[in-house]
């Protein structure tokens, strides 16, 4: 009798548990398709994705794609020539979500919540001040120049609503809601699998023809390829800043009817980045023949069927601040051979290697997982190396390890990439170059580079600092610091019945102003 | 009874176990909590973060304590049934598993489901009928149930079913329908090592002289099969099915990453990759629970199909 009680009581449990995840799951995501919905497919989930969160929050500054800082909440501001005041016109008529007014109280509450959670500028900046109901001063303790670039950041320096922390109105308080002034309302959301959207219809802009938005979270890239073949979404690759969309996959979606592929540039590139404190890579020539070894014509075309192009220089050219009158690295084999003999890199023992003093020249590539093609990249560029007799050794690490050895300086070599606007080129320079920023081990230093650098963040004319960011460009492609490799070119694919879609001017948001669904 | 109490007692020691051991796992894995931070900061903002936003980060969650430390508020937490928040999403540890955890619960049972029905079915057959087409068949499909990647499979279900004919909805999970391919994908494995070990253990107790006695006692083979063979064969089924279960309910990363569904494997490895120490100490002590329990239920069915097997 006892074990037949005993059955019957974990059947029950069992079936009511199943009843109960069943109803819990019928409960979720009743998706209406009517005119004018997108449904945008992401590896990421809604609020972990800065793309996302852009839809419902605005910053006070935005920044075009060469890093000039434009108006966005704030309508025009003025600094003072000695750099350390800040005045901003705020936009009039504008409201949040839930119909709070925008205005100097607003702002200066949004600012003062970026300070205490973790703004670069926060540490500057000795006071926000209210002028009159729409004009907000910042005083600054310690000029700070990238102060507009970091404004146009949703991450740092996002528009919140009073309202939208617990407590209301407290600076410190935690983001509970998603109330901003953007062009999209979030009405519905449920964390891991989709957010739905809905159209401000007070937005003080221009209005999105699209009425709904949904996003759909599918975490893995091929299923977001497929889900878009199979039209269960309308458009993917937009919501990722790193192309989402797998490169290989470009050739085969070109091909399929009813699907159109678009791709931009946004100046972020593939490095490997070379320890230069390390033998024999201390010697300039070695760096030079390394970088003249590689032909990236062919890798773009053999690993990436040309969706990318080939990437020269550490910086991207047409960056505001960007290296110009510069010549990048041509792919030249007998000159790397000639640079190699040159630094007494000869192969005496005629087993392929070069070496001297009876050591081979070995070098070693760290590539932390799950960087974008690292792997295919890392294949070619020691079949390169190969031809001119150096060895190169691959070693993949989990990304945590990587970035370990990274931050201690442990590497000979490591996979990276520039960043793009905008946080370059100014971040890079701090993190990987400047000797006295703290963190990361720096691969290459020099007591020049460091007052250029210095310079840069503390002059306030325009035009000497892109002469000092000239001069730091010279001197990193004299010194061989970086391998560049190629563009991380950002792609978008999407169901041809979505009209209008532009790619954003940087690669962390999504403009949806003009796309309209038209079936 | 005695026994039971006793099991059941040992199932926080267990929990507690393995708990210290993935918290320790993780707090000494290369990175620490430097990485927690970095990763993090980067995964949101889509820049690596300065080294001042690390330290403050690691200051702001208290990373910086030593590991004794933390893992004695860890447990003083837990006393106060806490799980401590997640560094990722800044959420309490216990509403992210209960966010997740049904979804993985149903995909798990419905796989089993699938599993055990066809695979007991499959295994039977193949034994009654050994060494004839159906059994080649049938061990046919346990082979390539086993050797095939899963995620594989999932993706050809997806392009024939999803894009092709069209008939089942896909990624997500807002009704049953949702289930079916995702079950699929994930009992194939089962279903074929199910489908072995019943054949094996089916051939066996048919040998025994109990089945020759039935037989000559002129039971008809139905009853041979089903009553007497098959109660016997059951325990080895038992065993694999329970450890299978126990497994799934830890989350299926691969399955649940390529059909969207939104359970808890993802998001589990997710942490440990972004060293949430908060999410992934929880979530194993809660795993851990399920699977002792999940081991005390097997024990005990043991006992209710073999009057043999007693634990006092």
């Amino acid at each position: 009798m006892r074990k037949y009680f005993l059955a019957a009581i974990i059947f029950v449990a069992l079936v009511a548990m199943l009843l109960a995840g069943c109803i819990e799951g019928e409960k979720t995501e009743k998706a209406t398709i009517s005119e004018q919905v997108l449904k945008i497919g992401a590896v990421k989930d809604f609020k972990q994705a800065t793309e996302g969160r852009s839809l419902i929050f605005e910053t006070l500054v935005d920044v075009d794609k060469y890093g000039n800082p434009t108006p966005l909440l704030a309508e025009s501001w003025e600094v003072s020539s000695d750099g350390l005041t800040y005045v901003f016109h705020l936009r009039k008529g504008v409201k949040f979500h839930d119909g709070t007014p925008f205005n100097a109280k607003a702002a200066k509450f949004a600012m003062e919540y970026s300070i205490k959670h973790g703004a670069a500028y926060g540490k500057y900046i000795d006071s926000v001040k209210i002028k009159d109901g729409y004009t907000i001063e910042v005083h600054f303790k310690e000029y700070y120049y990238p102060f507009l670039l970091d404004l146009a950041s949703e991450f740092r320096s996002k528009v919140i609503s009073p309202t939208a922390v617990e407590p209301k109105w407290n600076a410190s308080g935690k983001l509970v809601k998603f109330i901003g002034t953007g062009a999209f309302k979030l009405v519905n959301y449920k964390e891991g699998e989709f957010a739905e959207l809905v159209r401000n219809e007070d937005y003080w802009g221009t209005k999105p023809k699209l009425k709904k938005v949904i996003w759909k979270t599918i975490p893995d890239p091929h299923s977001l390829v497929l889900a878009l073949e199979g039209g269960e979404v309308d458009i993917i690759g937009a919501p990722e800043h790193h192309s989402a969309v797998p490169y290989q996959e470009v050739p085969r979606l070109q091909k399929e009817k009813g699907i159109v592929v678009t791709s931009n540039s946004y100046g972020r590139y593939q490095v490997l980045r070379i320890n230069t404190f390390k033998e024999p890579l201390n010697d300039r020539r070695v760096r030079q023949a390394l970088n003249y070894a590689i032909d990236r014509e062919r890798m773009v075309s053999v690993l990436f069927h040309n969706v990318t192009t080939p990437a020269y220089l550490d910086m991207c050219p047409w960056f505001k601040y960007g290296p110009r009158n510069l010549e990048g690295w041509k792919y030249d084999a007998e000159k790397a051979k000639s640079l190699l003999k040159e630094a007494g890199w000869e192969d005496t023992d005629g087993d392929g290697i070069v070496d001297k003093e009876g050591k081979p020249l070995e070098l070693e590539l760290l590539v932390p997982e799950g960087e974008a093609n690292a792997d295919a990249v890392a294949v070619y560029v020691q079949s390169e190396l190969k031809k001119i007799g150096v060895k190169l050794n691959i070693v993949t690490l989990e990304s945590g390890a990587a970035w370990s050895k990274r931050k201690k300086g442990d590497f000979e070599i490591f996979v990276h990439h520039t960043g793009c606007i905008p946080w370059a080129p100014q971040g890079i320079l701090w993190q990987n170059y400047y000797s006295k920023a703290p963190g990361y081990a720096k691969h290459y230093t020099s007591g020049e580079l460091d007052s250029l650098i210095e310079k840069v963040y503390t002059t306030r004319d325009d035009e000497e600092r892109d002469r000092y960011y000239q001069e730091i460009w010279k001197i990193l492609k004299e010194e061989a610091t970086t391998i560049p490799l190629y563009d991380i070119v950002k792609v978008v694919a999407y169901r041809d019945y979505v009209k209008g879609f532009k790619h954003a001017p940087t690669m962390y948001k999504i403009d949806l102003t003009n796309v309209e669904i038209v079936k | 009874m005695k026994y039971i109490a006793k099991r059941v007692a040992l199932i926080p020691l267990i929990m507690l176990g393995t708990s210290f051991l993935s918290f320790s796992l993780l707090y000494f894995a290369p990175g620490g909590s430097g990485y927690a931070a970095y990763a993090i900061i980067e995964s949101k903002a889509g820049v690596e973060p300065t080294y001042e936003a690390i330290l403050n980060f690691i200051h702001q969650h208290n990373l910086e304590k030593s590991f004794f430390a933390q893992y004695t508020m860890f447990l003083y937490r837990l006393v106060h049934l806490d799980l401590g928040i997640s560094l990722r999403t800044e959420n309490p540890v216990l509403k992210e598993f209960i966010i997740r955890f049904p979804a993985t619960f149903i995909l798990t049972t419905f796989s089993m489901l699938i599993a055990l029905i066809f695979g007991i079915t499959v295994g039977i057959l193949c034994a009654i009928k050994r060494n004839t087409i159906i059994d080649s068949v049938g061990m046919a499909i346990a082979t390539i149930g086993i050797s095939v990647p899963s995620y594989w499979i999932a993706l050809l279900l997806i392009l024939f079913f999803v894009i092709k004919i069209k008939i089942f909805p896909c990624f997500g999970y807002a009704s049953i329908s949702y289930l079916i391919l995702p079950s699929i994908a994930l009992s194939l494995p089962i279903t074929a090592s199910i489908i072995r070990v019943t054949r094996a253990s089916m051939l066996d107790v048919l040998r025994q002289d109990y089945i020759l006695a039935a037989r000559a006692k002129g039971l008809s083979e139905r009853i041979i099969i089903l009553k007497h063979a098959l109660k016997n064969a059951l325990i080895p089924i038992i065993t694999i099915a329970s450890m299978q279960f126990g497994h799934l309910l830890g989350g299926a990363v691969i399955i649940e990453s390529i059909f969207a569904f939104p359970g808890v494997g993802k998001f589990f490895i997710d942490s440990i990759f972004f060293r949430d120490y908060p999410v992934v100490a929880g979530f194993v002590l809660i795993i851990s629970f399920f699977f002792a329990l999940i081991n005390l239920l097997t024990d005990l069915i043991y006992a209710l199909i073999d009057p043999r097997v007693r634990y006092d």
